[in-house]
């Protein structure tokens, strides 16, 4: 691989160059600049584990903030709503129909949940069509356990499901209830139950 | 430039398996060329020190940028060769570091030479001289001359290893070593009349 034959020089110089290259191969590279290369990979490499994982982190982050989103919120509507205390549970005594829909719904004895301070009714929740109280679903949580107010609008016939005597489960409508949820998602009772109006017109 | 053996994996081979994070493969790299890119350091600086340096940069580089690095344009070696010029000449300039002469490295301790005493310490003050005017030639003229002098590359792989064109690799190569005779030939002279004022000295 050497290049063209070597313009005329000294002879001693061509010795001496002759020598140095000799001499240039028995230079040996200090071991302590391998070791620092190959620290230097294994850092590179080491960064570059995260750096393909940008994706993983990303979602970390976004599960995070969801979950921080979810606590806030979930904080926020507790302090919102009146913290239910637990009494005794009272078995349901009696049910007696809604004005506008052909069912019923149970008649509130005792209370199972007493809210502190009472939240103040709006005025259309205290509308004489509308039946509040308690139905047990399944078993009170009596240990104080956090409970949560879910409000859904469930067709009548679904209330056969919650043990409720309905008078004709053929019947069409549908009812608003706010439904008090344990943390295990189980419904606790049904404190309000608002049937809908239906603003069809009448034969 | 190292010889790599049949049974060895080629450099490209090394390249594509160290891009995919291989650390054998880098080490392999390293372990083919670190001589060569070291050597070349530290005849360029003349200062060991400095080739330590340069040998880890040069290699950082190349595991920074080792998925630039071409292999149907040029070698490997040639390759490491042009980044070991352009650190050695941009860590120069940067520590404005100028040569010192007396500090130009001494070869090494074993080195192979004439089994007379005498014989041996010139041979030794040969390689000391011709390693000062090496160091002291400009930079244009040194590196041309340690890549095609003393490593053995052709014009052409030193022009692609310096980015110029063989024509000026070849009016360099002629230059440098017209200059490299002459400062061996001055330092030749300094010596002989350094040992002829000694004995002087010593007669007087």
């Amino acid at each position: 691989m050497t290049a063209d034959p070597r313009d005329s020089g000294p002879a001693d110089l061509e010795r001496a160059l002759r020598a140095l290259v000799a001499d240039e191969r028995r230079v040996r590279v200090p071991p302590h600049v391998h070791a620092a290369v190959m620290q230097a990979w294994d850092r590179a490499m080491s960064s570059v584990t995260p750096r393909r994982a940008p994706r993983r982190v990303r979602l970390a982050v976004v599960a995070a903030t969801i979950a921080s989103a979810a606590l806030i919120i979930t904080v926020a509507f507790d302090r919102r709503r009146p913290e239910p205390t637990l009494v005794d549970p009272a078995p349901i005594a009696s049910m007696e129909p809604l004005p506008s829909a052909n069912m019923t719904l149970p008649e509130i004895e005792a209370p199972v949940v007493r809210s502190k301070p009472p939240r103040r009714r709006s005025r259309a929740e205290r509308a004489p069509r509308t039946t509040t109280g308690i139905v047990l679903v399944a078993d009170p949580i009596l240990d104080g356990s956090a409970l949560s107010v879910v409000r859904v609008r469930v067709p009548l016939s679904a209330l056969i499901n919650f043990g409720i005597p309905v008078p004709d489960p053929d019947a069409q409508g549908s009812v608003d209830l706010e439904m008090l949820v344990g943390e295990d998602g189980i419904a606790r009772t049904i404190r309000r139950a608002v049937p809908v109006t239906t603003s069809e017109p009448q034969e | 430039m190292p010889a790599v053996e049949a049974t060895e994996p080629a450099d490209a081979e090394l390249v594509r398996r160290a891009l995919a994070g291989d650390r054998d493969a880098f080490e392999g790299i390293y372990r083919r060329y670190h001589a060569v890119v070291y050597r070349f350091a530290r005849m360029m600086s003349g200062s060991p020190a400095v080739a330590d340096d340069v040998t880890q940069e040069v290699f950082m580089a190349l595991m920074r940028d080792l998925g630039r690095y071409e292999p149907q344009r040029a070698g490997l070696a040639t390759y490491l060769y042009g980044v070991a010029r352009n650190v050695t000449r941009a860590r120069l300039r940067k520590e404005q570091r100028f040569v010192n002469l007396e500090e130009a490295p001494a070869g090494t301790s074993d080195s192979v030479g004439p089994t007379d005493p005498t014989e041996a310490l010139a041979h030794s003050q040969d390689l000391i001289r011709l390693r000062q005017a090496i160091v002291a030639l400009p930079s244009r003229y040194r590196e041309v001359v340690i890549l095609c002098d003393l490593h053995d590359l052709s014009y052409a792989e030193a022009a692609a290893a310096l980015g110029s064109p063989v024509g000026t690799v070849r009016s360099r190569l002629h230059r440098g070593r017209n200059l490299l005779a002459e400062r061996f030939r001055a330092a030749d002279g300094d010596r002989s009349r350094s040992v002829v004022g000694s004995v002087a000295r010593c007669l007087a």
